[in-house]
């Protein structure tokens, strides 16, 4: 026993078909906006899902925290003091139960030169626990250790492009110059990808004694990384370290904190801010192109009924009612909408292989945006087909015997 | 006592078109039998086509009463109204009009498809009706295939396909040959003798002939039995 609904889609279909140019307009008309809307939402995740797995690839994942000397806004000039922040509050961060690691960080920006080529590059007075908070490991050689710290040994590791920068082969042991000081090299690091201006692959690290007492002159530090044990609440935790920090600084009442943390969520906020807005802008261009899509459809669904009256007419002299004339149309445009939907999910994901091709965004493969293009187009589809369907089924069948 | 299937009494139809308001009928009163084979004759204009919109159900009337088979049907819904067009009446149109894009079967079975359910019995009915026409061998022919001739009696088919009491036809052969209305209206004369009830509007004398009771309608009234 066949159902008729088997027989009622047959129907709809066999309609749908018998004009094709119709049907492929509706198609296309959808199918293009899908293509850009979920495109520009795929590159969306993607850059995210980038800037996530290049945080992760430094160690700042979900149990990770920066402390930056001198307070103000996230970004931009501190407004207040930047020489507060010192190893004795890191001291009495790190009796905190749930910190596991506390890196901290003196930097500066020096003149580093070996046999007449000289550069300003950023140098980091770090402890040998940095490879650790950092998931960064020498490639050759070795990394700062205890004995380096207590001797303040002028000693030095490199980023991977600083030998091919200065044209010095088997560095290892050679000497170079920093702010005017002869630094042994005792390793070179593995090359770590860079995200914009972070050319992590030309910095050079010494002890943090060595950087407060010979070079830097100064009993401050600029920030200290911390890692957490599985599970902290990070929300907690920030609270209690500004607590630490703020008592220790003798801050109290309204004054502004003098320093900043950052979460990971916050520097990926941060890095995406940018992108999101035009990912934002471009996706309300996409929405607008799929309203646009959604009228042609409706257009052409008003042709369509119009060129089928006298089908339409017949059907209804033949017992359908209101209703199942609705129905007709209703399912017909899910039809359409599933076909462009999932015609436009596999186009998009070729065009972003493409766009790939030239830029650094990545293709970003996800279940997620193939719903999201079915429920717009089926969205769109549908509600467009809705006026033109309800004036379908208010044809009245005696338009067929106007004949007097 | 023959049962009235359809009575009218003092129906009224008036179309407004801009401010000119045309009455197109005007108090038509009318009885039709059970087994009757009635023709309405009358010239364009007359509201011979509006009385058999009225009959069919698809056009209500602005005042009177229509008992169709017992029931009151003039304050109807749309849906209750689709309903017993279904179940009770079959058309059959000047224009034919088929489905373009489905085959006969396909066309035969469209009233069913209005029902809920098509089984292998109906579709067997359908291919019956269809041989009975003699169309056995144009079964999967689209309308466009189809001559004039076959495709009225393809449209016949349709109309018999939910066993009505009534059958209506609009000119059934205005679009037709000498040698095809013939056809079509042997057909017709045969399914009346079969206990169909029909009532067929036409302006052809010759065509009206073939019914057993004519009607002549003009300006809105009939004028003569």
């Amino acid at each position: 026993m066949k159902t008729s609904f088997f027989q009622f889609l047959k129907d709809i279909f066999k309609e749908l078909f018998s004009n094709k140019i119709n049907f492929v307009f509706m198609f296309l008309a959808l199918t293009i906006s899908l293509v850009t809307l979920n495109t520009i939402y795929s590159l969306g995740l993607s850059a995210k899902k980038q800037v996530m797995d290049y945080l992760a690839n430094l160690q700042f994942g979900k149990d990770a925290m920066f402390i930056i000397a001198g307070g103000g806004r996230i970004i931009g000039l501190t407004t207040t003091r930047r020489d507060t922040l010192k190893l004795e509050d890191i001291e009495e961060i790190k009796k905190l139960d749930f910190v596991k690691l506390a890196s901290p960080i003196s930097i500066g920006t020096l003149e580093v030169s070996y046999k007449g080529v000289a550069e300003k590059l950023k140098v980091e007075g770090v402890l040998p626990n940095y490879v650790f908070a950092n998931n960064w490991y020498p490639k050759v050689g070795r990394f700062i250790n205890e004995v380096d710290l207590k001797t303040m040994a002028k000693v030095c590791v490199v980023g991977a492009d600083i030998p091919k920068k200065f044209n010095i082969k088997n560095i290892l042991g050679k000497k170079i110059k920093i702010a005017g000081q002869y630094f042994k090299v005792i390793g070179v690091l593995e090359s770590k990808p860079f995200f914009g201006h972070h050319r992590w692959d030309e910095r050079i690290f010494i002890p943090l004694t060595t950087a407060q007492r010979r070079v830097f002159n100064k009993d401050y530090i600029e920030g200290v990384k911390l890692l957490f044990r599985k599970g902290t609440d990070i929300k907690i935790a920030e609270k209690k370290i500004k607590e630490i920090l703020r008592k220790r600084h003798k801050l109290f009442g309204i004054e502004p904190d003098d320093f900043r943390i950052i979460t990971p969520e916050l520097a990926v906020s941060i890095f995406t801010k940018t992108m999101r807005t035009i990912n934002v802008f471009l996706l309300a261009i996409a929405l607008i192109s799929l309203t646009i899509s959604g009228v042609i459809i409706m257009n052409l669904m008003y042709a369509n009924i119009e060129e089928k009256a006298p089908v339409i007419a017949l059907r209804i002299a033949l017992g359908a009612d209101p209703r199942k004339i609705i129905k007709h149309y209703l399912i017909m445009s899910f039809f359409i909408a599933i076909i462009s939907g999932i015609v436009g999910w596999i186009l998009s994901i070729f065009l972003m292989e493409i766009i790939s091709f030239f830029t650094p965004l990545k293709a970003f493969f996800s279940w997620k945006v193939f719903i999201l293009s079915l429920s717009f187009a089926t969205f769109t589809s549908i509600t467009f087909t809705l006026m033109p369907a309800i004036r379908a089924s208010k044809i009245e069948p005696a338009i067929l015997l106007k004949t007097l | 006592m023959v049962k009235k299937l359809v009575i009218l009494k003092d129906i009224t139809k008036t179309y407004h078109t801009g401010k000119v308001a045309y009455q197109v009928l005007k108090g038509i009163s009318l009885e039709v039998d059970e087994g009757e084979f009635l023709a309405i004759m009358g010239a364009s204009g007359s509201g011979k086509s509006t009385l058999l919109n009225i009959i069919g159900l698809l056009d209500k009337p602005d005042s009177g009463i229509y008992i169709l088979d017992g029931q009151e049907v003039s304050q109807l819904t749309k849906k209750e109204l689709a309903y017993l067009r279904n179940r009770k009446i079959g058309f059959v149109f000047q224009a034919f009009y088929l489905v373009p894009w489905a085959t006969a079967l396909e066309n035969v079975l469209l009233p069913l498809l209005y029902r809920g359910k098509i089984n292998k019995e109906d579709e067997k009915k359908a291919v019956e009706l269809l041989k009975r026409l003699g169309l056995e061998k144009r079964i999967n022919a689209k309308p466009n295939e189809l001559s004039g001739g076959e495709q009225q009696r393809v449209a016949i088919a349709r109309a018999l396909i939910t066993n009505p009491k009534l059958l209506l036809a609009d000119e059934p052969t205005g679009n037709l040959d000498s040698k095809s209305s013939q056809e079509v209206m042997n057909i017709f004369k045969e399914l009346n003798e079969n206990g169909i009830t029909i009532i067929m509007v036409t302006h052809d004398p010759e065509i009206a002939d073939f019914a057993k009771k004519i009607k002549i309608i003009k300006d809105g009234i009939f004028i003569k039995e």
